[in-house]
């Protein structure tokens, strides 16, 4: 239970401070960007239909508002958990309390887990915070709540893969800076790298669409889980948290 | 020398970099790539050589092993990642939770993409920023996935490939080839059914049997002038058809192989035991296709009420002036009105043209078993004009007499077969032997059809490039010949529920998301460092 010390002085540090306060707020209002006009353009669709069946086209809620809802939230994820995670190990280089830290009778996997598990804690409360959007559906029509599901706990492990990736860019740096644009640069590649599916064939193309970060996110939006998205995300995770601890492990021989 | 040490290792790179970046952009630059290599290849010696006395204390040093060892685990690690997700592309399991397994392949296609015996290859032609390639490519993703590797697709772009698409006859964006062995199978439009019953088609052993009457100067499929039929005869072996003549005054008996017939426009009348012919033919579950020109072969339109329809002793003349933008005159209905059907369903709405046609009519009285069915008709400005005087001068207009427009073009009729003339068809069938494809496949011979348009113009050479004329041409003839193995795929389109909000509850939800939920955390927030503040 070693890296619980380390957990709770991080959940002290996000929770008495306004860091966690800020993100969650930020994140919520651009969520609610993503909500409400679909939120409006369903129910004047709905309306519409109503009036003049012939237009009638598929008006689920959970295909129409849920689905790109999530999907639009995993982006915004990329721009928001840099920021969180870059000041997870870099800041404490800078203040020089990394060789303290090191000394203390911890190990490095402990050091990692703790401050890993509060980072995810906190997203994973503004993630429950935006349950207020499937609960605004369901309150007035039917809702696909499995689809729900699947949709959360694809954003679930699309968020932990984007903070092991912000932590171990974290650990490799002194600069807080350097660490957010590091973590940025590296989700934004890893995303990008979606996009040349297109322009190739075959293998290469299976590898491509399993390699990038964001294609694996479509299933779970639409309410599909698949072995394969689940396994690339365990283990974005896993490699990740493995390089952190590496890095971490460097710092004592590395002069 | 010391430019080299300190620049070495930086253009070795440089280099390296280079190389990577032709191969991936102008890889036909074969050998400047491999002189960058080359080149990158001696600098990194030269460079080493330069830097040797460095390089080997700091191989020595202890940072360089402990480096060694943790870049030996992260390699393994890597590879372990790798493994693990390439066993989980190969072996992926998925539960579909939507209610109604919306993003799910039916039974039916999966048993079928199990059954697959000979490997198929789709080719789907998307422009790349085309809003409707993610759903294809989902689905055949799921087409190949329950293939167990029989199934192979990708993606192309027909502006890339232009010379593929060609060969291939892809005309639009959008359009999924499968081709497996020799035959190749378009589908326009990417959706389970029509995928599915491609892959029915393309994978199916055999070809099917269209037979062409002949004996009564009817249309030749030899023909290459505009009133022949050579054109239509492509496009059928294209479609994996195979044509056949059909004399029934020499063997009145229509082969058991038969999958169509097809009698187009006759001259003369047809001889008392060739009608019996089709008669019998009929009543084991044939399929007829008519197409009977005005003021010939009169005996037909007394053939055919028996089955229905009535044939009008008729011109139709089209005054809407639509047909002048095709360049066609008042004798050339311009057909844009459909019943639905499953011919007309795939024609999207697109007009055909049938040239001097007669008009198609279902009979007053109703016949047992038979089921007709109008399929298209011409514009309220047309008529049924039925003074051949007045026709030859080229002087019409439309009288008491002749039929008020909308005017009836095409009928369609499925007749009932009775269960002792099926058997009996089997039984012919077997004797027959010559079709090992068509035979054997339909063992539960479905309804007898008959298609009867007004006019065999459409299907010469001449019109069937018009507009919509080819494809209403041959999706009479697959409606006709591939009834027996359609597949008929739900429609999975996700359940309906609407939202009927108020105006105030629209403004409610929009402030709750936007102001009050952020706002609540924000001022939790301020109350939690105002707070701290106050205690230090």
């Amino acid at each position: 239970m070693g890296w619980l010390p380390v957990f709770k002085k991080e959940m002290r540090l996000y929770f008495g401070s306004p860091v966690a306060y800020a993100v969650a707020t930020f994140f919520l209002f651009v969520t609610a960007f993503f909500f409400v006009p679909a939120f409006r353009g369903f129910a004047e669709l709905s309306m519409r239909a109503a009036m003049q069946p012939q237009f009638g086209g598929n008006l689920n809620a959970t295909e129409s508002i849920l689905r790109p809802l999530i999907y639009n939230m995993a982006v915004v994820l990329l721009f928001f958990i840099p920021m969180v995670t870059m000041r997870l190990i870099a800041e404490e280089r800078r203040a020089g309390n990394m060789e303290l830290l090191l000394t203390y009778p911890l190990r490095d996997g402990e050091i990692l887990l703790g401050k890993f598990l509060a980072a995810l804690v906190l997203y994973m409360l503004i993630l429950a915070l935006t349950l207020f959007y499937p609960v605004t559906v369901a309150w007035f029509t039917r809702l696909e709540w499995g689809a729900v599901a699947t949709g959360y706990l694809g954003l679930l492990l699309i968020g932990a893969a984007f903070l092991s990736v912000g932590l171990f860019v974290s650990s490799t740096t002194e600069n807080q800076i350097v660490a957010g644009f590091g973590t940025f640069g590296a989700l934004l590649g890893l995303w990008l790298l979606g996009w040349f599916s297109d322009t190739t064939q075959g293998t290469l193309r299976t590898v491509v669409q399993q390699a990038g970060i964001i294609e694996h996110m479509d299933s779970f939006a639409k309410g599909v889980l698949e072995t394969k998205d689940i396994v690339y995300y365990l283990s974005v995770i896993g490699f990740a948290l493995f390089l952190a601890l590496r890095s971490l492990d460097s710092q004592r021989w590395r002069g | 020398m010391s430019l080299l040490k300190r620049w070495g290792m930086s253009a070795t790179v440089g280099f390296l970099l280079a190389a990577a970046a032709l191969a991936l952009f102008v890889p036909w630059l074969i050998r400047l790539r491999w002189a960058l290599m080359i080149a990158a290849g001696v600098l990194f010696i030269a460079t080493g050589a330069a830097n040797w006395r460095e390089g080997a204390s700091f191989l020595g040093r202890r940072g360089t092993r402990y480096g060694a060892s943790a870049a030996l685990l992260v390699v393994l690690a890597l590879g372990i990642v790798v493994m693990a997700n390439a066993v989980s592309v190969r072996y992926s399991a998925r539960w579909d939770l939507t209610e109604n397994k919306r993003h799910s392949l039916s039974s039916q296609t999966v048993k079928i993409l199990q059954g697959l015996k000979a490997p198929v290859e789709v080719i789907a032609f998307f422009r790349s920023d085309q809003p409707g390639k993610r759903v294809a490519e989902d689905l055949l993703k799921q087409y190949a996935g329950a293939s167990k590797g029989k199934l192979t697709y990708r993606m192309d772009d027909p502006d890339r490939a232009p010379g593929l698409a060609k060969r291939l006859g892809v005309e639009s964006y959008g359009t999924l080839v499968l081709q497996s062995g020799e035959k190749s199978e378009k589908v326009l439009e990417a959706d389970e059914e029509r995928l599915t019953n491609a892959l029915v088609k393309v994978t199916r052993s055999g070809k099917r049997v269209v037979y062409m009457l002949k004996g009564h100067g009817e249309r030749e499929t030899g023909n290459t002038e505009r009133p022949g039929m050579s054109r239509a005869k492509d496009e059928l072996e294209k479609a994996n058809y195979e044509l056949k003549d059909l004399v029934l005054a020499r063997d009145p008996k229509v082969p058991a192989d038969a999958s169509v017939v097809i009698i187009a426009g006759p001259r003369t009348d047809l001889f008392p035991q060739e009608l019996e012919a089709l008669d019998a033919y009929l009543s084991r579950g044939g399929k007829i296709f008519f197409m009977a020109d005005p003021f010939q072969a009169e005996g037909l339109a007394k053939y055919l009420t028996k089955y229905g329809i009535t044939l009008g002793n008729d011109v139709v003349i089209e005054l809407s002036p639509i047909g002048r933008l095709f360049g066609v005159g008042p004798e050339v209905p311009v057909i844009n009105q459909y019943e639905p059907h499953p011919i007309t369903k795939d024609l999207g709405g697109v007009m055909t043209l049938f040239p001097i046609t007669r008009s198609v009519q279902l009979s007053k009285a109703q016949v047992r078993g038979v089921a007709p069915q109008v399929l298209a008709r011409s514009s309220p400005q047309s008529w049924g004009e039925t003074d051949r005087v007045a026709l030859q001068r080229g002087e019409v207009k439309p009288d008491p007499n002749d039929t008020p427009g909308p005017v009836p073009v095409a009928a369609v009729v499925t007749l009932d077969v009775l269960p002792g003339a099926a058997a009996k068809g089997e039984g012919a069938k077997d004797e027959g032997g010559k079709g090992e494809g068509a035979k054997g496949e339909d063992k539960t011979p479905s309804k007898a059809r008959i298609v009867v348009v007004g006019t065999s113009n459409l299907a010469s050479n001449q019109f069937l490039g018009a507009q919509g004329n080819r494809d209403f041409f041959m999706n009479v003839v697959s409606w006709l010949a591939d009834e027996a193995d359609q597949v008929a795929v739900r429609p999975r389109d996700a359940r309906q529920n609407p939202i009927f909000i108020s105006e105030a509850q629209s403004q409610a939800v929009l402030w709750l998301s936007l102001l009050v939920l952020p706002g609540a955390v924000m001022v939790c927030g301020i109350f939690v460092v105002v707070h701290r503040r106050r205690q230090k």
